[in-house]
C-alpha cells in the first residue's frame, strides 16, 4: 500500500517504513539506544532526501526520548541540574547547526555533509565499541575494580557546581561544551546524540552509569524539539506524516526489543551492535567512493 | 518568474481564443481538432501513487498528430560531482530558468518523420530540440550543452520527461486517443497539453488544453501549513511527538 509523504513530496509503502520503524525500535529497545544513527541513513537509502530525513527523524526522536525519559524519571534517574546545563548548550549548539545545516543546503553540499558526518562518527564509534567489547568478552573473568574518575584538567575551570545526583562537584563549562557538540551533531545529524553524550558523561564528566541515560534523554527532548522547529521555520523539511510511521512500528518494535535484550548478555549485545554500525557507516562510504552512475544531479531552484 | 507568469498568460490566452473560436465557430482550425481528458485535474491525495489520463480527441481529414504536456515552469540548478579526495562532491552548478518540470511528446509515427527541425524548433517539440537556456547568459556554450543534456537525462531517469513515439491510437480516420502518464513526484501547478495535426510536414490545426495538478485533502493542508505557518507546524509536531510518546510509555507501563 503506498502513501503519498506531503513535504518529502514522493509515495512510499507504509508497510516498508512501518517496517523499518519497527526494525530499528526493535533494536533501540534490545542495545538502549536512541536509534536515530540508523534510522537517518535507512531513510536516506530508501530515497527521501537527506533534508527530510534529518528534521523529521529529529522529530521522531522526540517522541522516543519522551517515552523513554518516563521511566528514569519514575526511577530518580535523571540529574535535573546537570541536564539543564547540557540543554543550555544543547539549544546553542542546535541552533548554530540549523542555521550551518541551511547555508550547506544553500551551496548544494548538505547531503554530503550529512554523509560524510555519518561516516566519521559510525566509523568511530562502531570501531570503539567493537574493540571495547571484544575486550569485556575476553576479560569477563578478572574484572577490574570500578576506578572513578580521574581528576584532570577540567577540575581546575572556573564555575563550579555541586550536582547532588550525580556526585560531582565540577566546572558548568565542559556540561555546556558537550551540550553545545551534541546539539550541532542533532541539527546537522538528525540524532539525539546519545551515543556521544553517553560516553562524554561517563569518562569526562566522570557521572554515575545509573543517571546518565535518564540525563541525556532528558536533555535530548529539548534539543531535539529545538531542531524539530528551527528545521520547520527555516526549511519547512519535518515530514508529520513520515514521522508518525515512523513512531508507530518503532514504538512497538522498542517494547518487543527491550524484551530480547534483558535475556542477552552485555558485550554481546554491544559487539552486535558494533558490527551493525560499521555495517551501515561502510554502505554510506561505498556510496560515496564509487562513481555515480551520472556525475550531474538536478535540484529544483537556484542561487 | 515574470517570465513564468508570461508563458501561463500566453497560454491561457491561447486556450480563451480557442474556446471562443469553438463556441463561435468562426475559426476553421478548431474544427479540424478536437481534444478533451479524462480529467481536466490530477488529485494528489494520500493514496496517489501517480496518475493515467486518457488524452482522447476528433481530427478532421489528413494527417498525424503530436500532442505535447508541459509545465509548470520552474527554476532548476544542475550540480556537477567530480572525484575530490577519493570521495564524489558537487563541485560546479549551472542554473536554468523556466524550465518545464515535467514533458511529455507522444505521436502515431516518430517525430523527426513528421516535422522539419525548424517546426520541431520554434514549437519545442522533442526533447532533442526542447531549448533550456542558462539563467547566466555568459555561461560557456560547451558547459551549457553539458549541463543541458544531464537536465534532460535526470528529468528522463525521475520519469518527468519522455517520448512516447508511435503511442497514439488512431480508432478509425478521425478519433484518436493515447494515455498520459504522471509519476508520483509530479510537481503541482498547471499544465498545457498542445495537440498538433500535421499534414505534409506542415502544422495545420492546433489546440490546447490545459490540465491542473494539485494537492488535495490532508495532504494539502499539511503542505500547506508547514510552509505558511512553519513555526506553528513546528510546534505541532513536536506536541504531537510528546502525546505520541506518553501514550506509549502509558500504554506498555501497565503490564
Amino acid at each position: 500500500m503506498q502513501i503519498y509523504l506531503p513535504i518529502a513530496e514522493m509515495s512510499v509503502n507504509i508497510f516498508l517504513i512501518l517496517g523499518m520503524g519497527g526494525g530499528v525500535g526493535f533494536l533501540s529497545g534490545l542495545f538502549g539506544v536512541g536509534g536515530g544513527f540508523l534510522m537517518t541513513p535507512l531513510l536516506i537509502f530508501i530515497g527521501i532526501p537527506p533534508a527530510v530525513a534529518v528534521a523529521t527523524e529529529a522529530n521522531q526522536i522526540v517522541a522516543s526520548s519522551v517515552s523513554g525519559v518516563l521511566a528514569h524519571w519514575r526511577r530518580g534517574n535523571v540529574d535535573l541540574k546537570m541536564g539543564v546545563l547540557l540543554l543550555i548548550g544543547g539549544v546553542i549548539g542546535s541552533t548554530f547547526g540549523v542555521w550551518l545545516f541551511t547555508f550547506l543546503k544553500g551551496l548544494g553540499q548538505i547531503d554530503l555533509v550529512i554523509k560524510l558526518s555519518y561516516v566519521v562518527f559510525l566509523g568511530v564509534i562502531g570501531s570503539l565499541m567493537l574493540i571495547e567489547s571484544l575486550n569485556a568478552i575476553r576479560q569477563r573473568k578478572k574484572r577490574k575494580p570500578k576506578r572513578s574518575h580521574s581528576h584532570n584538567w577540567m577540575h581546575g575551570l572556573p564555575f563550579k557546581m555541586r550536582f547532588r545526583k550525580s556526585r560531582l562537584y565540577i566546572s558548568a563549562v565542559p556540561p555546556i561544551l558537550i551540550g553545545i557538540f551534541v546539539g550541532i551533531l542533532s541539527a546537522i545529524m538528525g540524532v539525539g546524540g546519545g551515543f556521544v553524550m553517553v560516553p562524554a558523561m561517563i569518562y569526562l564528566l566522570g557521572m554515575p552509569t545509573a543517571v546518565v541515560v535518564g540525563t541525556s534523554l532528558f536533555q535530548i527532548i529539548f534539543v531535539t524539539a529545538n531542531v524539530t522547529v528551527l528545521q520547520s521555520v527555516s526549511n519547512q523539511t519535518v515530514d508529520i506524516v513520515l514521522a508518525l510511521l515512523l513512531l508507530i512500528g518503532g514504538v512497538i518494535g522498542a517494547q518487543i526489543g527491550a524484551r530480547f535484550g534483558s535475556r542477552m548478555q552485555g558485550e554481546h549485545l554491544r559487539s552486535l551492535l558494533a558490527l551493525i554500525v560499521i555495517m551501515v557507516c561502510l554502505k554510506l562510504t561505498f556510496d560515496l567512493v564509487v562513481t555515480p552512475s551520472d556525475i550531474y544531479s538536478i535540484g529544483t531552484g537556484g542561487h | 518568474m515574470a517570465r513564468r507568469i508570461s508563458v501561463r498568460r500566453i497560454m491561457k490566452w491561447t486556450a480563451c481564443l480557442l474556446l471562443l473560436g469553438i463556441v463561435g465557430s468562426s475559426v476553421a482550425q478548431s474544427k479540424d481538432l478536437v481534444v478533451d481528458l479524462s480529467s481536466p485535474i490530477v488529485r494528489i491525495t494520500t493514496g496517489f501513487a501517480g496518475a493515467d489520463l486518457l488524452l482522447f480527441g476528433a481530427k478532421q481529414g489528413e494527417g498525424d498528430i503530436i500532442v505535447v504536456v508541459r509545465g509548470p515552469w520552474e527554476t532548476q540548478t544542475v550540480r556537477r560531482k567530480d572525484r575530490v579526495l577519493g570521495v564524489w562532491v558537487n563541485t560546479e552548478q549551472m542554473v536554468f530558468e523556466d524550465v518545464p518540470s515535467y514533458y511529455w511528446v507522444a505521436s502515431n509515427k516518430p517525430i523527426e518523420d513528421l516535422l522539419s527541425f525548424e517546426d520541431r524548433d520554434i514549437n519545442q517539440i522533442g526533447l532533442a530540440d526542447l531549448t533550456l537556456t542558462p539563467a547566466d547568459e555568459n555561461a560557456d556554450p560547451t558547459k551549457a550543452i553539458a549541463y543541458r543534456d544531464a537536465l534532460i537525462r535526470n528529468k528522463i531517469v525521475s520519469r518527468l520527461y519522455s517520448e512516447a513515439p508511435e503511442q497514439i491510437l488512431f480508432v478509425d480516420d478521425v478519433l484518436f486517443r493515447t494515455h498520459v502518464n504522471f509519476p508520483a513526484n509530479v510537481s503541482v501547478g498547471t499544465f498545457g497539453i498542445e495537440t498538433y495535426l500535421v499534414r505534409d510536414q506542415e502544422i495545420v490545426a492546433t489546440t490546447t488544453t490545459l490540465l491542473n495538478v494539485r494537492k488535495f485533502g490532508i495532504e494539502a493542508e499539511v503542505f500547506n501549513f508547514a510552509h505558511k505557518q512553519s513555526f506553528l507546524y513546528g510546534i505541532v509536531a513536536v506536541i504531537i511527538a510528546c502525546a505520541a510518546g506518553w501514550l506509549a510509555n502509558a500504554a506498555f507501563r501497565r503490564r
